[in-house]
């Protein structure tokens, strides 16, 4: 081939790729964090870079955990459907979908309508630390304490959110959403999260006998950000988007 | 990337963010099938989060990727056989450098038919081509992106130039002719 020939042919490609109009490129991130919590949760919360040689062992682990964790969701009916959309992601979160229809639903209460005020001292022997407080927003507005069964729960009211935060391992929260609720799975502080954007939702509150605690239902109405932290379980209830209760989360120590 | 490796779902998070349209493009242009790509990139990034362990500090990130993205792009394409489908949505394009609603037409239309005429060449060829004209990757990455040495690199692009003239010269000489002219009229 000439050189002209060459030069020839590159401006064709030189011009078709000026003129290559490729479709808009998918937003990933969300999708392959996803997969990538699903298989560390189903790894036992392993990162999968870490597994690597030990594949065998861990799959074993793998199994055991989800074994457990089927045990556990069937010992409670209303969860079972929850299971093919969002397992185990958030340690005792169950979502679901199309089980509630909104206008059904008692009106949502406020805090100071089913829980009791409370200094940061009481809260923080609540949970048996410090209570974790975002840093960019101030002191908070109120701060309740509610016993769903004898656990201890501490909401901290803010203008814009209400910021839930316990210890408990052992209960299960079910959430059940309309059909056309919109759940994601996100990431906060590189944990598995639930994104939770609805109309009216009911959340039940069951104790580690797989038993509803009576007195914990609840409709929310707002959009909820829910993720398991090192030590803690936080729950974002908010009116604001993925965004600023991402950058809630953000602030937290 | 450091914090990647060590489980950080968020640096990995904003790997994806960073890479994911060169990635996608890539792995159009090798499927020709929006879908498919979209399918393809999820998957290589998942791969690449396995096999982080085993990338090499200090590497460039971007040709390792494309290495995982185009090989599942053209397994994808070997396995289903896809046809054209992003041909006619390059060929939609308006190059940038045309001047005139009349120079841009054509210019389209020649690259519809360029990239009708690469169909014909080999997957491997067609591969360097892409990575080299359309992604802009030069032959360091190329030949990490392949798998190759930066010698086999440029042998393999000066014989995918030379297959594609033939293949032009066989199908759409007028292509070459108006090449031609472009040049000229540049001048």
């Amino acid at each position: 081939m000439t050189d002209a020939d060459r030069a020839r042919v590159e401006r064709l490609l030189a011009e078709a790729a000026r003129g290559a109009a490729y479709p808009p490129p998918p937003a990933l991130r969300a999708r392959v964090l996803a997969s990538l919590a699903a298989e560390r949760a189903r790894a036992g919360g392993r990162p999968a870079v870490a597994r690597g040689r030990r594949r065998t062992v861990l799959t074993a682990v793998a199994a055991l955990v989800a074994a457990f964790a089927l045990a556990a969701v069937a010992a409670i009916p209303p969860a079972r459907t929850a299971v093919a959309e969002f397992f185990g992601l958030v340690a005792g979160e169950r979502i679901e979908r199309g089980a509630v229809v909104p206008s059904n639903l008692p009106a949502p209460a406020r805090p100071d309508q089913f829980a009791r005020p409370a200094g940061l001292t009481e809260a923080a022997a609540a949970l048996g630390a410090e209570v974790p407080l975002p840093a960019d927003y101030g002191t908070p507005e109120g701060i309740f304490i509610v016993a769903y069964g004898g656990h201890p729960l501490v909401i901290l009211q803010y203008p814009t959110f209400d910021l839930w935060e316990t210890r408990g391992e052992s209960f299960v929260v079910v959430k059940r959403v309309p059909a056309d609720a919109i759940l994601s799975i996100e990431t906060v502080r590189g944990r598995p999260a639930y994104w939770i954007e609805s109309r009216a939702y009911e959340v039940r509150f069951f104790g580690p006998d797989g038993v509803e605690v009576l007195g914990a239902r609840r409709t929310v109405d707002r959009h909820a950000l829910i993720w398991r932290g090192e030590e803690l379980y936080y729950r974002i209830e908010t009116e604001l988007p993925l965004g600023a209760a991402r950058d809630v989360a953000a602030s937290l120590p | 990337m450091r914090a990647a490796r060590a489980g950080d779902l968020d640096a990995f998070g904003g790997i994806v963010e960073r890479y994911q349209a060169v990635a996608f493009r890539a792995a159009c242009l090798v499927t020709r099938d929006a879908a498919a790509a979209e399918d393809v990139c999820q998957e290589g990034f998942l791969r690449a989060h396995r096999a982080l362990h085993r990338f090499r500090a200090g590497e460039p990130l971007r040709p390792w990727l494309l290495r995982i993205v185009t090989n599942l792009a053209r397994n994808e394409l070997r396995s289903r056989g896809r046809r054209l489908g992003l041909v006619t949505r390059l060929g939609r394009a308006t190059p940038g450098v045309a001047s005139g609603p009349e120079r841009a037409l054509e210019a389209a239309e020649r690259s519809a038919r360029v990239l009708a005429v690469m169909q014909r060449l080999p997957i491997a060829d067609r591969e360097v081509l892409y990575l080299r004209h359309f992604l802009d990757l030069p032959e360091a990455e190329i030949a990490t992106a392949i798998g190759k040495r930066r010698g086999t690199v440029k042998s393999r692009l000066s014989r995918a130039h030379a297959r594609l003239r033939d293949v032009i010269a066989a199908q759409d000489p007028e292509l070459l002719a108006e090449g031609t002219r472009g040049e000229a009229a540049d001048d």
